[in-house]
């Protein structure tokens, strides 16, 4: 855990963070990477392979900045 | 070996003349760590090439950051100075990550 405290240090020093809070970006990140991977292990058994590897994982989107995601996704939402 | 635990990092951890650059390190959770949860979630005869570890290595650090900065603004705005587990959770739902907050209740 103090590696993601140190990640959220190195975006903003003066950042205070509970230990509840750091406790579930801990857990967050480790369900994250759990179910990219076997997003990414899917993709990978319908290309009849035994080893994961970074085309894979090519459903990883562009960085984009949050509030253009959230407009993209109301509008999205809206339009359905 | 591809799947080896016992990489230190790879392409993030290298610098100029193949030293280590502690501020590059730093963003990074580490590789043997990422690369444990990975093999966890794969079938045991699976094999995760060093590349795929790294480009997760770097994907989770930007979802830190991500909801991270998604809860500091929420505190900014209200006036606080310690982020706490509530303004994860609203972060995380706002973000579209919904199916975590459930699981992540119990810890809170």
């Amino acid at each position: 855990m103090s590696h993601i405290r140190t990640i959220i240090k190195l975006e903003d020093p003066d950042l205070r963070v509970s230990k509840d809070a750091l406790m579930a970006v801990n857990t967050a990140a480790e369900t994250f990477v759990e179910q990219f991977v076997q997003e990414a292990y899917t993709c990978c058994a319908e290309d009849r392979k035994k080893c994961l590897s970074y085309d894979h994982l090519d459903f990883v989107p562009e960085r984009v900045k949050a509030e253009d995601a959230l407009r993209e996704r109301s509008a999205a939402g809206k339009g359905g | 070996m591809a799947d080896s635990d016992n990489d230190s990092g790879g392409a993030h951890n290298s610098g100029k003349g193949g030293k280590v650059l502690p501020r590059e390190l730093d963003r990074f959770l580490p590789i043997a760590n990422v690369s444990r949860i990975m093999k966890k979630a794969l079938l045991a005869n699976a094999k995760i090439l060093k590349y795929a570890k790294e480009t997760v290595q770097e994907c989770v650090s930007e979802f830190i950051s991500f909801i991270i900065d998604e809860a500091s603004d929420k505190c900014q705005r209200e006036k606080r100075k310690v982020i706490n587990g509530d303004d994860l959770l609203w972060a995380m739902t706002t973000l579209g990550f919904e199916d975590y907050v459930e699981p992540l209740k119990g810890y809170l």
